[in-house]
């Protein structure tokens, strides 16, 4: 029982509780994205920045350095020679992090999963994935469903805490 | 004008305490309320520009996160609570240092700017008698301290160890000393017809004669040039070659990430109104109100000036001259770095100088 | 110099023009704003009109959902798909059996049942291609002109990869086991025991063994040798990985303990292995098989025949790769041991001959590098090499599959021969012929029938057919008295 203020984090207690609600509903809100189009999905995901779909509505503003990025949302095909950058470059966004694998191709490779030789058969081989939104490519709307499952994700966690 | 500093020196004369303590409170309390007023001014500003910048491309802003009652969704205040959940969220981001940037001079750097920012607040009138520190060279140390600022930027490009940072910095940094002169150039015009420094006395001459806007054509150029200037200055678009996304990803900026940056985007939008309250004391009138623009009307119809309507005219005019910098940036495609420097050069400095040639003989001759 | 202040001028009017137009749009947001708030507002059907008529052609790539019900497992969708990430298994109940596999909702009867349909979205690339062959209409994107039967769905983000897997099959074990597909149970039980055995990670991996290589010239290595070959050393001693292909394992642990133990004791091979019999004995765990394997043991050069049989007795769960289960079967690429290249085209020709007639294949070899003069000394010893140790396992089929006809079949026959293989009866060159031959065959195999009977039946066949030559004949009568 450590009874100072620090230990305090140690609990759950309505401090902590409140706390974590506070850091996680900023965190979800406000997800900068790290536009990361690749192929044919960067063209969805444009659409989706378009005023047609608005991602700002949900506070997502496009950054185009990973340093003051939340999430990077892998648009594309990776190809192998990709897959290298895309690790170099999400181990240069600043904690938290997360990622939203969009479309076919950064799913699972996709149409290329058989018998592509220079696609990386999925993103999350090399980096570790939080939403996969499927489509070939997503609508806007799917994109934007994908990232409201990741703020719903968001707000699960505990940042205080050290339990999960 | 009597400044605050002054009137708060003569309130704790009462108490008779020692100077070394007085002074300091007075400071303390002047810096205070600066820094709040930069943070309200970035919350604020900041929705402003995304609201603005949506309308005019045909879409909504930030939308869906609400604040303390007001629900995110579709309504008009949809969304107010965006600044404050970025706010939280840069504060609690990690901190990246490269691990071959200078360290020091990235920690020095963001503090270098919000400090050339935080100084030029103290000369800065905001009403009547509003004024931290009523400066006799008061237009004179607006335009050093904001040059201050530059020091800021190319130790943050420099430090980043980023070619791209450095690049950035450096084109910012000329575009920076460059645009002052345009500025100087125009500030003296006005110093040339006022007769003095003291932005008290500019604005007693304003109420003496008309707005310094509708003087004569000259100034009326004078102030065109000031404003394009000053948005120069503040490095924003068109002229945002430091901070270009698609050509630098983010200028001298990208190396920073969390708490810093947000320093420097306070920054940055702090420097914005300042050179709006500039703008709109030196040029509109400053505390005065629109009744007095041509100064036809009568002693007695003047009801809308006084002590607290000043704060507000203030406001509302800085208010405005930031709307149209946040429309400049929605309309303009960026400028290239020889355009820009062409501009400067080759545009505004002679039209400047001759500016002072012909008002000079305006003054002469009427 | 005017162009200088036609510039100015002209930058100037075009400042005032641009503000002006951003201006319009600040003040017209109400009519001019576009956005679809997405949570609160959704459109499914674009507007306007881009040549298809909305009410066939399903214009958003939504999921793609089948009604499982109506499913006769035809496979169009199957091959049609550019992607291949829809994968079908049916079972068909056999021809006796009187399962009924039901109606679809278009009056056709149904002749399998599928036991899996996995369509993996995110493979898919949603272009509807599979769609159209469907006889059925039970697979189709959800929305659009669908919407009745499902309603839209593209927004089904998911946290896992595999959650975008979607089965579609709804038979139940038991439905499978009465159609007869035991087999397929078991194989995918199989996998999955597989994948978990991998994630717990139980002992050792069994791993492929090389053979102990004797011959001079390079072996071919790249076979797929069997999974559970007793690994040795090379130099016939026994030794502690020899015990590897005991699965369980704490008879295995057992098995080294007492192995050690003796080794340290300075006993003999024999007396070793009576020692770890008695051991396992003690402890109860002592089956055939691991009595079989511990036969093999002593010595391990020579006794590759019984290698096949530990192979069916071990209780192997995969089905081997049925290319060769012998390591000393003579291949094709042995001959590229052959330096010289006219040699090596004629032995390999004469292989191909050979297996094709059924006949020895090495002999062949021999006699048509003599007759073209180029046998030579290091190609003999490569070729004796071969025949020594086909000679051992000559009793064996290299196709493991009829593995279970090896048994006689009782009565009037004094020789047992194992069936020839299917393709021996590809040396017939009329297709009607061969098709027939073959049919006879392969109702013969599943009829379990010997091989003069399965011969008798294909003569009698041809000849009622009338396509029985002498060629065929005489190739039926070689098969008959067996290679």
């Amino acid at each position: 029982m450590d009874p100072t203020l620090l230990g305090q984090f140690n609990k759950d207690n309505i401090i902590v509780e409140k706390l974590d609600t506070l850091i996680n509903w900023s965190r979800a809100n406000s997800q900068w994205y790290f536009q990361f189009g690749l192929a044919c999905c960067a063209i969805e995901m444009m659409a989706a920045a378009a005023p047609r779909h608005d991602l700002e509505r949900f506070g997502a503003m496009p950054r185009a350095t990973p340093r003051q990025s939340d999430v990077m949302i892998v648009a594309g095909t990776v190809t192998l020679k990709m897959a290298e950058r895309v690790k170099r470059l999400y181990e240069q966004m600043s904690d938290p992090k997360y990622v939203i694998s969009m479309g076919s191709c950064s799913n699972s490779g996709g149409p290329y999963w058989q018998h592509g030789y220079h696609v990386l058969k999925g993103v999350d081989l090399v980096v570790p994935v939080d939403v996969y939104v499927p489509g070939c490519p997503p609508r806007p709307e799917a994109l934007l469903q994908g990232l409201l499952e990741l703020q719903k994700k968001i707000k699960t966690e505990t940042p205080l805490r050290k339990q999960a | 004008m009597t400044s605050i500093f002054d009137s708060l020196q003569i309130t704790f004369s009462g108490l008779n305490l020692d100077l070394m303590i007085v002074l300091p409170a007075i400071a303390l309390m002047g810096g205070t309320v600066i820094f709040l007023l930069m943070a309200v001014n970035a919350l604020v500003a900041v929705y402003f520009e995304r609201k603005v910048s949506a309308f005019m491309q045909d879409r909504l802003g930030p939308m869906e996160v609400g604040i303390l009652g007001f629900k995110g969704g579709k309504r008009f205040w949809g969304g107010i609570g965006q600044t404050l959940a970025d706010a939280i969220k840069l504060l609690v981001k990690e901190d990246i240092l490269p691990n071959d940037a200078d360290r020091v001079l990235m920690i020095l750097a963001p503090f270098i700017i919000f400090t050339g920012a935080f100084l030029t607040f103290i000369g800065l009138p905001f009403a009547e008698n509003l004024v931290i520190s009523d400066f006799n060279i008061g237009v004179f140390y607006i335009v050093a301290m904001s040059s201050v600022g530059v020091i800021g930027i190319i130790l943050a490009g420099w430090s980043s160890n980023n070619k791209w940072s450095l690049y950035g910095a450096m084109r910012a940094a000329a575009q920076i000393i460059s645009y002052e002169i345009p500025i100087g150039l125009s500030l003296l015009l006005v110093v040339l017809v006022a007769g003095s420094l003291n932005f008290g006395d500019i604005v007693q001459w304003q109420a003496d004669n008309r707005w310094f806007i509708f003087h004569s054509p000259f100034s009326f150029l004078a102030f065109f040039i000031f404003f394009i200037s000053i948005v120069a200055e503040t490095n924003r678009t068109p002229f945002d070659i430091p901070e270009a996304e698609s050509e630098l990803v983010a200028g001298w900026m990208t190396e920073y990430s969390g708490f810093r940056w947000a320093l420097f985007f306070l920054s940055e939008y702090a420097n914005m109104l300042i050179v709006s309250i500039v703008a709109s004391t030196v040029f509109l009138g400053g505390w005065l109100s629109p009744l007095q623009m041509f100064n036809v009307l009568p002693e007695a119809w003047l009801f809308l000036d006084g002590p607290t309507l000043g704060l507000f005219w203030v406001f509302l005019k800085a208010i405005i001259l930031i709307f149209v910098m946040m429309w400049f940036r929605w309309t303009f495609p960026r400028l290239r770095v020889d355009q820009l420097m062409y501009l400067c050069w080759k545009v505004f400095i002679p039209f400047g100088l001759a500016n002072l040639f012909f008002i000079s003989l305006w003054e002469l001759l009427f | 110099m005017s162009e200088y202040f036609n510039n100015i001028f002209y930058g100037v009017k075009s400042f005032l023009t641009g503000m002006k137009l951003t201006l319009s749009h600040f003040k017209n947001k109400k009519e001019l704003v576009a956005t679809l708030q997405y949570p609160h507002e959704k459109w499914p059907v674009p507007e306007r009109n881009i040549g298809f008529d909305h009410a066939e052609y399903n214009l958003i790539r939504s999921r793609l959902h089948v009604d499982i019900d109506d499913c006769i497992a035809c496979m169009q969708c199957e091959k049609a798909c550019p992607v291949d990430c829809i994968k079908i298994d049916s079972i068909k109940p056999p021809k006796d059996s009187d399962f009924d596999c039901g109606m679809t909702s278009n009056d056709t009867q149904k002749k399998m049942i599928v036991s899996r349909f996995t369509i993996d979205m995110s493979e898919c690339m949603y272009c509807n291609l599979c769609v159209f062959p469907c006889p059925e209409e039970c697979i189709y994107m959800v929305g659009g002109p669908n919407a009745s039967k499902h309603e839209i769905d593209y927004e089904f983000s998911q946290y896992e990869r595999d959650g975008m897997i979607f089965e579609f099959a709804d038979a139940t074990d038991e439905q499978i086991k009465e159609a007869g597909g035991e087999k397929w149970i078991e194989q995918r039980d199989a996998k999955i025991n597989k994948h978990e055995e991998g994630i717990k990670l139980e002992g050792e991996v069994k791993i492929a063994v090389p053979p102990p290589v004797t011959t001079p010239v390079k072996a071919d290595e790249s076979k797929p040798v069997s999974k559970t070959a007793v690994k040795d050393s090379g130099t016939g001693e026994l030794e502690i990985k020899s015990f590897n292909s005991i699965s369980d394992k704490m008879c295995r642990g057992i098995a080294k303990k007492t192995f050690t133990a003796a080794k340290r004791a300075g006993k003999d091979q024999t007396a070793m292995l009576s020692d770890i019999a008695q051991a396992l004995s003690d402890m109860g765990k002592m089956t055939d098989e691991i009595q079989t394997i511990l036969d093999g043991l002593p010595a391990p050069v020579a006794e590759h025949v019984t290698e096949p049989e530990i192979e069916q007795k071990e209780p192997e769960s995969i089905p081997v790769a049925a290319e060769s289960p012998t390591i000393f079967e003579m291949d094709l690429k042995d001959l590229n041991g052959i330096e010289d290249k006219m040699a090596r085209g004629i032995a390999k020709k004469a292989f191909i001959a050979a297996k094709r007639a059924g006949e020895d294949k090495v002999e062949a070899v021999k006699n048509a590098l003599e007759d073209a003069g180029k046998l030579d000394t290091a190609s003999e010893a490569l070729l004796s090499s071969f025949t020594a140790a086909y000679s051992d396992s000559e009793n064996l089929d290299p196709k493991v599959e009829s593995a279970g006809d090896e048994k006689p079949e009782s009565g009037e026959q004094s020789q047992d021969l194992p069936l020839f293989d299917i393709k021996d009866l590809n040396s017939i060159d009329e297709k009607m012929a061969r098709g027939m031959a073959k049919k006879i065959y392969t109702a013969g195999k599943r009829a379990e029938k010997s091989r003069s009977e399965v011969i008798r039946d294909i003569k009698a066949g041809l000849s009622d057919a009338g396509k029985l030559d002498s060629a065929i004949e005489e190739l039926l009568n070689r098969l008959e008295t067996g290679s």
